[in-house]
């Protein structure tokens, strides 16, 4: 049976938490994102969870890592300056294997920067904002509908891999209000592994399938968790080794799993003279375009990451040799046009076509259409 | 496809306004998204809502050529005007200002503040009394949907007023 809600995007991304087993929230409510913690502070309580306004965003953080530890499924919610205080902690919960959930949603950057304002500023933030070689796990939806569906994934696959996943939104998704077609059927939550183990052979990060055997804290298991490289005991071992050892497993951890953890759209790929990139609410302006023109006679196809980061790199080299012009639409100055380069210019470095606007508002259809008419 | 603007300064509730529209459209069995532009201020900037309506999923979610716009003060007519073209309806608040120029195929004077002030001795309801205006004047769907989303979002004598405020409109047509 399903149920149509009409909802804004904060709002779904709170009821989709809750929905996916949420237990914690501590969080700072920030513009534009306010309304994950408002509708958290009002849902969670009734679903047997806690809501913690906490003092800033580094006290929220850490509050949803302890929460985590401690065996809850948690959440905090931001934008921008937010994400910018969170970024130490996040590092410490990627070392740690916690799994949380990190929402940010978009706003102009950087500093305040334009706090009601929309941008994609923050995708390269989002990958590489803590300091480190480490995996990270991102998610960037399009619509109210897949953010209510994508935070449940969010929650499933943090619990799953012991990995921080970051949501990421932008202010027109936060704010916008839409459908949410909500079907039990459809909708599947991750526990996290139960570990039964005799105490005296448990360790806290034994690990199977690259994945650690962590107890939560306060069951009875030894535990010890850090920042520094550590061994299975969770106590720090710095040696050149183990250091190599541990990054080499956390990327294999998520690495090895993109059957699982990647999801992707696809529009019209199969038969088409140019492909559009986009992501996230930017992407509905690119399907419009691609409507546009295919009445002029133009065959243009999407090809949109649900899961942006790890970046699909095996989709888009294959998508790169269908075609010789790429145009990559972003609300910031070209981080993705940046990551695609990567992956599809040997040979011709003007193959990705940039269409970068920070105006604090989507790029228009019609933009697209003029500027794919004027590379083609 | 239907696209609706809305325009006025925070505060005057044109958010909610569309909030309404938007809701009673997905009643309506429709596809509709609702979004906003506004400032960092809460109250006294120009503020702009947008509702699309359509038959399947909304890909762009903001207005291109409006067919109606709702202008609730000046600043909005002068600053959205290149979202409207020759076949836009527009109604605006004649009670708050007088337009500079004609624009869009039409333009109809509600004086939903005034409106509001003789009946409910506050300027509160004006929104929705531009609401149910568009609704009559548009026929996008019966204005039974729209008090049925009014009777979901308000309770007691608010529910009434706001119901009032929806008959007021329509007649002002």
């Amino acid at each position: 049976m399903e149920k149509v809600k009409f909802l804004e995007g904060n709002t779904a991304c709170a009821l989709g938490a809750v929905r996916a087993g949420l237990k914690f929230f501590g969080g700072y409510p920030i513009t534009p994102s306010s309304e994950v913690a408002e509708v958290c502070s009002e849902e969670l309580p009734k679903a047997g969870g806690r809501f913690i306004q906490m003092e800033d965003e580094i006290a929220s953080i850490a509050s949803i890592i302890g929460a985590s530890l401690a065996g809850s499924k948690a959440m905090t919610a931001t934008s921008g300056p937010g994400f910018s205080l969170m970024q130490e902690a996040l590092g410490m919960a990627v070392m740690g294997e916690v799994p949380i959930v990190i929402v940010s949603v978009m706003r102009g950057g950087p500093s305040t920067g334009h706090p009601t304002g929309p941008s994609q500023g923050d995708l390269m933030q989002a990958r590489w904002g803590t300091h480190g070689d480490h995996p990270i796990i991102a998610i960037y939806p399009e619509s109210v509908n897949e953010v209510y569906y994508e935070i449940i994934r969010a929650f499933n696959l943090a619990e799953k891999y012991r990995q921080p996943v970051v949501f990421l939104m932008d202010e027109v998704l936060g704010h916008m209000k839409e459908s949410v077609f909500i079907n039990e059927d459809k909708i599947e939550t991750v526990e996290r592994r139960k570990i039964e183990m005799d105490q005296k052979k448990y360790n806290p990060f034994l690990t199977e399938n690259d994945i650690p055997l962590t107890a939560n804290y306060g069951e009875g298991y030894r535990f010890h968790v850090t920042g520094l490289y550590h061994d299975e005991t969770g106590f720090p071992d710095v040696s050149s080794e183990n250091i190599q050892k541990t990054m080499d497993r956390m990327y294999r951890k998520i690495y090895n799993n993109m059957d699982d953890i990647s999801k992707n759209e696809e529009m019209n790929t199969e038969d088409m003279d140019i492909l559009l990139f986009s992501v996230g609410t930017q992407a509905r302006s690119a399907k419009m375009a691609i409507r546009m023109l295919k009445e002029e006679g133009i065959n243009a196809g999407l090809f949109r990451p649900i899961t942006l980061w790890p970046f699909p790199e095996e989709r888009i080299v294959e998508l790169g040799k269908k075609v010789s012009k790429i145009v990559a639409i972003e609300m910031n100055k070209g981080q993705m046009a940046d990551e695609l380069r990567k992956y599809v210019c040997e040979e011709d470095e003007k193959k990705i076509i940039p269409l970068n606007k920070l105006e604090s508002e989507l790029i228009p259809p019609q933009e697209i259409v003029d500027k794919v008419k004027e590379v083609l | 496809m239907k696209q609706i603007m809305f325009s006025g300064i925070g505060g005057q509730g044109v958010i909610l306004a569309a909030n309404i529209l938007a809701n009673s459209a997905v009643h309506n069995g429709n596809y509709a998204a609702q979004s906003q532009a506004y400032g960092s201020e809460s109250r006294g900037t120009t503020t702009r809502a947008e509702v699309i309506i359509a038959d399947q999923f909304v890909d762009f979610p903001h207005v291109e050529k409006a067919d109606y716009f709702l202008v609730m003060a000046e600043g909005g007519m002068k600053k959205f005007k290149d979202k409207t073209d020759e076949n836009t309806v527009v109604i605006y608040d004649g009670s708050v200002f007088e337009p500079e120029e004609n624009i869009g195929s039409k333009m109809i004077n509600i004086e939903a503040t005034k409106l509001s002030l003789n009946n409910f001795d506050r300027p509160l309801f004006a929104n929705i009394i531009m609401l149910g205006a568009l609704v009559e004047k548009s026929k996008l769907f019966d204005s039974k949907i729209l008090k049925d989303i009014i009777k979901e979002k308000f309770q007691n004598k608010a529910l009434d007023k706001n119901l009032k405020a929806i008959e007021i409109g329509r007649n002002s047509i």
